[in-house]
């Protein structure tokens, strides 16, 4: 679990061009939205398509995007709790 | 000021602006279920054009690109009944499009220097123009959604400065992967045909079309009704490239701008062509706007069910609808609408009616925060 | 506006290099954009992380946009509203377009990056860093026509629609690019020229 949480921090930094962060500067529950990381809502999509891209989650408006989004440890549970196949 | 001398729209629903006026008042509708972008990807539903349509025009086939020859067949039905002086001097060629040739990427060819040249949109322009045996070097605008209506104003501007007497002013965009798949990555596409202004209202549909208006800056020669495009103003929001504004104060702001250029005041517009895209923030944003500026009781209609958003086209074809329902006196029907959208719910039709109208807004906004608004007025 | 408008200061950036009013200013990594773009953004010590979201182009425009209106303020009704910017370009968005593309290819799509496949983008990363809400356009030309800017741009302060506008040009596709903007307005100093055709293509090409 630890190390999904590392890969996530990794990927949000890579994917969101998040220059002068670092992460192991993420907190795990940290909220990532708002004050957080200066995350807006192309970030949001951002994220969507990196969860497709790495984890095969597909998450639609449906699925509570604000929810699931809102930290790395929401992400994390979500992928666990949806395992896909790899692609 | 300036006045309309000519138009057409070439789309799905119709090559002439007669047919597709007359198929909008009909509530009829080009959107169609298409295949998805990706390998297990849901259906899209998009207003392409039909299959194998660059057949009627035979012999441009293979000189010039799908994009190039909507430009042209566009531009050739608004003028071939006309008197226009295409090739003069003081002609000038307006375009509007956001991306051109793109399409020509979704083959995924090798990226040559070829390639690159037949991307560029002035080249396009001077190609199209040059069909026409025009020399001037055409004005391109791209401006996202806004370039239609934006193309109108700066031939406008173009005429008052007496350095032109004609500008034939067309724009076009065609449906692509390159800009599906960037709307389905942004979940702005709606999962059927798409609902303007609706409470329910969930995404966009794209659509591909070309339309031309010719401005003059003496009034047509002929005595028939005539529309002029009296003033327009541009803005921008200043707030988010992509997001609409949550207030629409800025697009309210071009709408007074506009009005006050024209010398009209909010309660003489007699109808709003929106740009009633059918995203929940894009419609909300409007809504705003039309509240702020004072024309919220006013006949609106989006014709985004109809013909979907064809970007750059989209400022262009709506005008010339607008145009249409001037000369015609019709108010035009929201195709796709449903139920009315809460807290500003607008005055939207599901059916054309006749309609004594003398003034029209036209409305439109796009990516990079840009707002565009343009009045038309009966002569 | 009761005088002509004035050419009031210009910023160039071209070869890793970026010049205002003729003056060198900056200069950074000569080989890479990309690393010439973040050498040049840390030296203005601004809290902007947007900037490292933004494209090759949107990034390029904003360099040039903050050193030529340092120190100025448009953030005000009145201001605001009337202030126009006016660009052309030559290659559009091409550069991320081509990106976009490639990933296109493989099966994805970025939102952060197609969002960047408009080349009037960066005129919005301008508006929103600045608060210029005013007549904002982008013009696609095969080559920098200052006669026709100049002319465009006249005709808005002729008809009152604007007090001070950036305008210029701006391209950018691989590792070709040239920022050219300049500010014109209202300006009391004799030494400041006066905005002709003349006047920007004598800058353009110095």
């Amino acid at each position: 679990m630890q190390d999904l949480k590392l890969k996530l921090k990794e990927l949000l930094v890579e994917h969101l061009n998040l220059q002068d962060i670092k992460p192991e500067d993420i907190g795990d529950d940290q909220p990532i939205f708002g004050e957080g990381l200066g995350l807006d809502s192309i970030d949001a999509l951002e994220i969507i398509v990196m969860l497709q891209q790495h984890f095969g989650i597909r998450l639609t408006k449906a699925d509570n995007g604000p929810q699931v989004l809102a930290s790395v440890n929401s992400m994390a549970d979500y992928i666990m709790a949806h395992p896909q196949p790899q692609k | 000021m300036a006045y309309v001398a000519a138009h057409n729209i070439f789309s799905p629903l119709g090559t002439t602006s007669a047919a597709v006026f007359a198929a909008v008042a009909a509530g009829r509708s080009a959107v169609a279920e298409h295949a998805g972008i990706f390998p297990g990807d849901g259906p899209v539903w998009a207003s392409r054009m039909p299959e194998g349509w660059m057949q009627a025009l035979p012999e441009l086939n293979g000189t010039f690109s799908p994009f190039e020859l909507l430009l042209i067949a566009s531009i050739r039905g608004a003028t071939a009944q006309t008197a226009l002086a295409l090739e003069a001097e003081r002609t000038i060629f307006v375009f509007a499009t956001t991306k051109g040739n793109i399409g020509l990427l979704d083959e995924n060819p090798e990226v040559s220097a070829a390639l690159v040249a037949k991307l560029s949109l002035a080249a396009s322009a001077r190609a199209v123009a040059r069909y026409f045996g025009n020399a001037n070097t055409p004005v391109v605008v791209s401006n996202a959604c806004t370039s239609g209506v934006a193309a109108l104003l700066v031939a406008q501007r173009l005429l008052a400065s007496g350095q032109y007497d004609t500008a034939v002013v067309a724009g076009a965009d065609t449906v692509s992967r390159f800009v599906l798949s960037g709307f389905q990555a942004f979940q702005a596409l709606s999962t059927g045909r798409c609902r303007p202004f609706s409470a329910d209202r969930d995404g966009i549909n794209l659509g591909e079309a070309a339309a031309t208006i010719v401005l003059t800056a003496q009034p047509p020669a002929a005595a028939v009704a005539t529309v002029r495009l009296a003033s327009g103003a541009i803005s921008n929001d200043a707030n988010h490239i992509s997001g609409p504004s949550r207030t629409g104060a800025e697009l309210a702001r071009a709408i007074g701008q506009a009005l006050a250029a024209a010398g009209l005041t909010a309660a003489e517009v007699d109808f709003i062509s929106a740009h009633g895209t059918a995203t929940p923030y894009n419609d909300a944003m409007e809504a705003s706007a039309f509240a702020l500026s004072g024309v919220q009781t006013k006949p609106v209609h989006s014709v985004k069910g109809a013909l979907g958003h064809t970007l750059g086209a989209a400022g262009l074809v709506e005008s010339v609808l607008s145009v249409l329902a001037l000369t015609e006196g019709c108010l035009l029907p929201t195709v796709g609408y449903s139920q009315p959208m809460q807290p500003t719910p607008l005055q939207i039709a599901t059916a054309a009616r006749p309609a004594a109208l003398r003034v029209g807004l036209k409305t439109a906004s796009g990516f990079g925060g840009c707002n565009g608004a343009l009045v038309f007025a009966r002569v | 506006m009761n005088s002509p408008p004035k050419l009031l200061r210009s910023c160039s950036i071209q070869n890793g290099t970026i010049w205002i009013d003729g003056a060198e200013v900056f200069t950074g990594p000569t080989n890479d954009f990309a690393a010439f773009a973040t050498s040049a953004f840390r030296a203005l010590t601004i809290d902007y992380p947007k900037f490292y979201k933004m494209d090759n182009l949107a990034k390029l425009g904003f360099l040039a946009a903050e050193h030529l209106l340092a120190g100025l303020n448009f953030r005000t009704p009145g201001v605001a509203d009337r202030t126009g910017i006016v660009l052309a370009n030559a290659n559009s968005s091409l550069d991320t377009d081509l990106r976009y593309a490639a990933q296109v290819q493989q099966g994805l799509a970025s939102p952060a990056l197609f969002v960047y496949t408009l080349p009037n983008i960066v005129v919005g990363e301008v508006c929103i860093r600045h608060g210029i809400t005013g007549e904002n356009m982008l013009f696609e030309a095969e080559h920098y026509d200052a006669a026709a800017q100049v002319a465009y741009v006249a005709n808005l302060f002729a008809h009152n629609t604007i007090d001070q506008c950036l305008s210029g040009w701006i391209d950018l596709l691989g590792q070709e690019y040239r920022a050219f903007f300049y500010l014109v307005g209202a300006g009391s100093q004799p030494t400041l020229p006066d905005y002709t055709a003349a006047s920007v293509e004598t800058l353009f090409t110095t």
